[in-house]
């Protein structure tokens, strides 16, 4: 009997309890930061097989809620490489200057609305950065970059912003 | 002062998939667990993701902890068969044996580390025989165990038949082949670490997996490029690659190696601008003051020496004004 099986399906139990428990919380994760219900649910079916495979290698340490989440934001990171990847194909726009909005307050729902219509990779890191509110040294990691590329990047990322936020809110 | 950016933060808040949605994920998380029952079981076809490309699931349908293949050996004494096999091959019983009325072991599973045997009584009633009565075996089974002799010792005291002594061959392993008491070959082995694997360990933190003999040919190179990450990230997602950690080049400038290739190289941005070259080739020369004479000597230019953990090296130029280096690689590059 391999040493690490009991414990790998006592895992695994724990996760389909977890599964059923967590999934509301996993897909909610994610629905609020995609566009649509088949991204989310795809993006929650590969966080929950991943966590499967994570399971099988046998260095889970806490099955919990908190941990799909940070599962769930590697597909998200991974999910918006990819974008960004088709993304390049297609056209290199640099934004043209505008007024700075955000002097004022946001406004959280137009807010969101600007996000959406962000390039990826500039969504991932305002994601990361300020909707899950991750510190800038995680936030690089789960973008693949240095943390001094993903300052310049957010930096990058927020001027983006303020000029797509002009027009929603014009 | 705040960042007005703060504004963004979101809550958790759950959301409700579809149904539909829920079950048929709970479903495949079972079937990738091992749990599915045989109403359930998941196909080997791999299921790709619609919207992210991504594959799901290529595993075939089995019990959990079982190997893919798993011999079933046939013997003429079931009971005798399990003793030697547990007592002198390592092998552990993984629970009470399936028995007959008449005292035939139907069926038994006995595990060694990650793989696993199933093994029975001859049913020659139904053409299930093993070596002893077939008067012989095609097969030999592999058994890795910590000492050769040892184990081959053990076995032939209780019963083996040597067909080869241990001795160390050329793959790389110390080995022995005999026969059990009930016909069955065994080809035991020690694996031992090779030359050829010790290289490539030593090699693996550095830059280079070449072989001892590649002399005077591009031993490494680097793709010179406008801004590390944004090419890392490109090329990363483009081929694959997987790179180390930045580090500072001896120029000044930052690079980045790349670690899954099998010619090594890396990604290099100069400190002082714009690339003059896209690639940049670094010839691995048997002695630098040698070969250095002789690109002045041919009428090239030697522009700086520079030292490095991987070794010594030249940056040089050809007499039209091509650049290139020679490097004398340090141990294990």
């Amino acid at each position: 009997m391999s040493s690490r099986e009991p414990f790998h399906l006592d895992q695994g139990a724990a996760l389909l309890a977890l599964y059923d428990s967590g999934v509301d919380e996993v897909y909610g994760y994610l629905r609020r930061r995609t566009p649509d219900d088949v991204t989310a649910e795809d993006l929650t079916s590969e966080t929950f097989l991943g966590a499967v495979r994570t399971i099988e290698s046998g260095t889970v340490a806490d099955v919990s809620v908190a941990w799909l989440v940070g599962i769930a934001r590697h597909k998200l990171a991974d999910h918006w490489r990819r974008l960004a990847r088709e993304d390049r194909k297609l056209h290199l726009v640099e934004p043209a200057e505008a007024t700075d909005p955000t002097d004022q307050q946001i406004d959280a729902a137009a807010a969101h609305a600007t996000l959406a219509q962000l390039a990826p990779h500039h969504r991932a890191a305002l994601t990361f950065r300020y909707l899950d509110g991750l510190p800038v040294r995680q936030v690089a990691d789960l973008i693949d970059r240095t943390p001094h590329a993903t300052e310049a990047l957010l930096i990058r990322a927020k001027h983006a912003f303020r000029i797509a936020y002009g027009e929603v809110t014009a | 002062m705040t960042d007005p950016f703060d504004a963004l933060h979101l809550d958790p808040e759950p959301i409700r998939p579809s149904e539909d949605f829920v079950s048929e994920l709970r479903r495949r998380i079972e079937g990738e667990l091992g749990l599915a029952s045989a109403t359930t079981a998941i196909t080997s076809t791999a299921i790709t993701s619609i919207a992210t490309g991504a594959p799901m699931s290529t595993r075939a349908p089995r019990p959990v902890g079982s190997p893919a293949i798993v011999p079933y050996l046939i013997v003429n004494d079931a009971a005798a068969a399990m003793v030697f096999y547990t007592e002198v091959l390592g092998f552990e019983s993984t629970g009470d044996p399936i028995m007959m009325d008449d005292g035939r072991v139907g069926h038994a599973e006995l595990r060694v580390e990650d793989s696993l045997i199933h093994l029975a009584d001859e049913f020659p009633e139904m053409g299930i025989v093993g070596p002893a009565t077939l008067g012989g075996t095609p097969l030999s089974i592999t058994l890795y165990v910590s000492d050769v002799d040892a184990t081959y010792a053990s076995a032939l005291d209780r019963g083996g038949v040597s067909e080869r002594e241990p001795a160390d061959q050329f793959y790389g392993a110390r080995g022995a082949y005999f026969f059990d008491p009930f016909g069955h070959r065994w080809g035991i082995q020690t694996h031992l670490s090779t030359d050829a694997e010790s290289d490539a360990q030593a090699a693996t933190p550095g830059h280079s997996t070449q072989a001892e003999d590649l002399w005077n040919e591009v031993g490494y190179y680097v793709i010179n490029v406008n801004d590390l990450e944004a090419s890392a990230s490109f090329f990363g997602g483009l081929f694959g690659w997987e790179f180390a950690e930045p580090n500072d080049s001896p120029d000044g400038g930052r690079a980045r190696h790349v670690e899954s290739s099998i010619v090594p190289f890396g990604l290099h941005a100069s400190a002082d601008g714009a690339p003059t070259e896209l690639i940049h080739p670094y010839f691995r020369v048997r002695d630098l003051a040698e070969s250095t004479a002789k690109v002045t000597q041919l009428g090239g230019t030697v522009i700086r020496f520079s030292e490095s953990e991987s070794g010594g090296g030249a940056e040089c130029e050809d007499p039209t004004g091509l650049r290139f280096d020679l490097w004398k690689p340090a141990d294990g590059y």
